[in-house]
């Protein structure tokens, strides 16, 4: 059995309106140049046009 | 053994220390030809003899005005620029002879006398076959600059890694203080490089803490996404770095640094204490620590300088109480005098208090609450003292359950969370990295350069997750399921698997993304009342962490396909479940995509896409 377990959603719910929402602004950092996620974020930004989806194939 | 010859190389203004790459993912500390691992940054000049590392700081007692020291932090910077010490207890820094404004050392030798003229090899029998007697040394300066003094320390650091190799090394990494200026790290490389090093990067520590920090033969109980703390205290820096560590990711969300906190503080405080003990016990007067010292008084103090050394790291590497001898201490008389770790402890509060306070102002400036630091990785000799730990731990706020490499058992016997060599360890791992990158990798390798603009990213400023709805009443009004952290560099892409509650007679289920903010809730305990106390006490702060969803981004639903009814004696028996995979990614600029779907053929799929802003 999975760790997390959702309860039963309740009947009477009903799925709100569509959100405009979009996420909150980000911010600017500098990765620290280390290690083989580094090196993986690079291959994905550089070589993959950021997608995940170029990327796994 | 073929090991490829990759090096890291931990070089500190008071201490080095070289790593060697193994095999994957691991890298070890090597001791020079003198047996050590933690290589003093020293360099002695005795008549015909120069004398590397450890030897040379023993230099510091008897021939102080020919030994190099703190010789690091002055790479780079002009002689105008360097403060001018008053009383030098070891060669002062002076201004070049010849070069403007270059700062250099001036150290007396002795020149081997030069080579008799060769015999002439022309038949001629010779009138003695008796050597020529070899003529005396010459006695004569020589001016090294601190490039050079670096050149030479570096180079000798290269020799002992090549000994222990068997080959040539192909390539390191060396660190440097965060605190370097572009024409400090400038005067690093070219010092390097004239010792025939190879370096692939100038790493600064954090970053080579986190090379260390980030794989995964450090801790793997910890989880991949976590606040880490790290604490650098040496001889005469303490330097703190707090990072956001994702999945291997690391930045920087603050910084600070000091001088004059560390090591020479508690060497200072600890010498005073046996000063006083040796005249307690002999009645022979010296002081230490004093402006103007006399001959003698200044020469115990250099020995007793050299001495706690070995004291505070019996002190780090053992319970039981510690010693400090020294062989004609002061007017012939010998000393032995012990210290327990209460005593030491309680000797060094001074400097663990200042540690920690400048723990709670980064802390504060970077608005994290020390509930919310995950792990506390520990840099520089200092921080191998136990009751540092102990003390940081007690009065930092911090959870009870924080890891330390003290919690972990790794500092003890040279194990991989021990402080003195982390940074070379890091180092040797990103040498190896940096050299597996391959011919298509070029563009990717530009990476590794300074100041190179591939390093910059966007980070997520809230955390991201879903919630599925239910009747509890909890403050997040159903089962919270965070799926991506705040500080997370973007694109970014994250799975989750668990299992979604259906009914008998429903099969649908609908979750929300939202966008929440962690954070701490402080309750205020009464302590219990013990009996007899007049006082009243104050009230305990027990740090609860919260999440508080803040803005809802979407919501789906679906009817799932697959539900099964638990069998068995299970305590779930017949309720109805099943199991999703949700997978988020948000993209670069931000736009956002959640797919929850059953696993197994035929699996019901609820998506949800945000637009960025
Ligand atoms: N096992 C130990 N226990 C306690 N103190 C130690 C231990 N090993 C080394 N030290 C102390 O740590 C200090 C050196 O730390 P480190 O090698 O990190 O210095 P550094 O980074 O070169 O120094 P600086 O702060 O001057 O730049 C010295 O004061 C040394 O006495
Ligand atoms: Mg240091």
């Amino acid at each position: 059995m999975a760790s997390i377990q959702t309860n039963v959603l309740p009947k009477s719910y009903t799925l709100p309106a569509a959100s405009k929402a979009s996420i909150a602004g980000s911010s600017t950092h500098r990765l620290l140049p280390v290690g083989s996620a580094f090196v993986s974020h690079l291959r994905l930004t550089l070589h993959h046009g950021h997608s995940f989806e170029a990327h796994d194939a | 053994m073929n090991i490829p010859a990759l090096v890291g190389i931990n070089f500190g203004n008071s201490f080095a220390s070289i790593a060697v790459f193994t095999k994957d993912g691991l890298a070890e500390c090597i001791a020079n030809e003198d047996g050590e691992r933690q290589i003093a940054s020293a360099l002695s000049f005795f008549g015909e003899e120069m004398y590397i590392g450890t030897p040379a700081k023993a230099q510091l007692v008897k021939n102080a005005k020919n030994t190099i020291v703190g010789f690091r932090n002055l790479l780079g910077k002009k002689f105008s620029e360097i403060p001018q010490s008053q009383s030098p207890t070891s060669a002062p820094v002076i201004q070049h002879p010849d070069l403007a404004d270059e700062p250099a050392y001036k150290v007396e030798i002795l020149q081997p006398a030069p080579a008799p003229l060769p015999k002439s090899a022309s038949g001629t029998p010779a009138a003695s076959s008796a050597p020529t007697p070899r003529s005396e040394p010459i006695p004569a300066e020589r001016i090294l600059t601190v490039s050079e003094v670096t050149t030479i320390f570096l180079k000798s650091l290269l020799q002992s890694a090549e000994d222990f190799l068997g080959k040539k090394v192909q390539g390191a990494v060396i660190t440097v203080p965060s605190i370097f200026t572009d024409t400090q790290k400038d005067a690093l490389e070219k010092a390097a490089a004239d010792a025939g090093i190879t370096v692939y990067q100038l790493l600064e520590e954090p970053a080579a803490a986190a090379a260390a920090t980030t794989t995964e033969a450090w801790n793997p109980s910890l989880p991949a996404d976590r606040t880490q703390l790290i604490v650098d205290v040496g001889a005469s820096s303490l330097s703190l770095s707090l990072l956001s560590l994702r999945e291997g990711l690391a930045h920087l969300l603050a910084s600070s640094s000091s001088i004059s906190v560390g090591g020479d503080a508690i060497d200072s405080k600890t010498i005073a204490f046996f000063a006083n003990e040796f005249t307690k016990k002999t009645k022979t007067p010296l002081t230490v620590g004093s402006e103007k010292p006399s001959t003698a008084d200044a020469r115990a103090e250099a020995k007793l300088r050299l001495a706690v050394e070995h004291t505070k790291r019996t002190i780090s590497a053992s319970p039981g109480a510690a010693t400090c001898s020294v062989e004609s201490l002061k007017d012939g008389v010998d000393f032995t005098g012990s210290i327990n770790r209460l005593r030491f402890d309680m000797i060094a509060r001074p400097i663990y208090d200042s540690i920690a306070r400048a723990v709670v102002d980064l802390l504060e400036s970077a608005k994290v609450d020390a509930h919310q630091v995950d792990e506390i990785v520990y840099v520089g000799g200092t921080t191998c003292l136990p009751g540092l730990d102990e003390h940081l731990c007690l009065t930092g706020g911090f959870r009870e359950d924080i890891d330390t490499p003290f919690n972990t058992g790794t500092v003890i016997g040279g194990g991989i969370g021990d402080p003195t060599t982390v940074l070379a360890r890091g180092c040797a791992l990103q040498a190896a990295l940096i050299a597996s990158l391959t011919e298509e990798d070029a563009e990717l390798a530009k990476a590794f350069e300074r100041g190179s603009d591939l390093t910059e990213v966007k980070t997520t400023s809230k955390t991201l997750g879903l919630v599925f709805p239910d009747d509890s009443g909890n403050e997040t009004g159903g089962t919270w399921v965070p799926l991506l952290p705040a500080e997370t560099a973007l694109p970014a892409r994250r799975t989750a698997t668990f299992d979604i509650g259906l009914s008998e007679s429903s099969k649908r289920f609908a979750y929300e993304l939202w966008e929440a903010v962690e954070g701490i809730r402080i309750e205020k305990v009464k302590p219990e009342r013990i009996d007899d106390e007049e006082e009243e006490e104050e009230d305990i702060e027990v740090k609860h962490k919260t999440t508080t969803k803040e803005t809802l981004l979407g919501a789906a639903q679906a009817e799932a396909a697959l539900g099964i009814k638990v069998k068995g004696p299970s305590k779930d028996a017949g309720k109805w479940t099943t199991t999703v995979e949700a997978t988020i990614t948000v993209s670069a600029s931000g736009s956002v995509d959640v797919l929850v779907k059953e696993i197994g053929k035929g699996g019901a799929v609820a998506s949800i896409k945000v637009s960025a802003s």
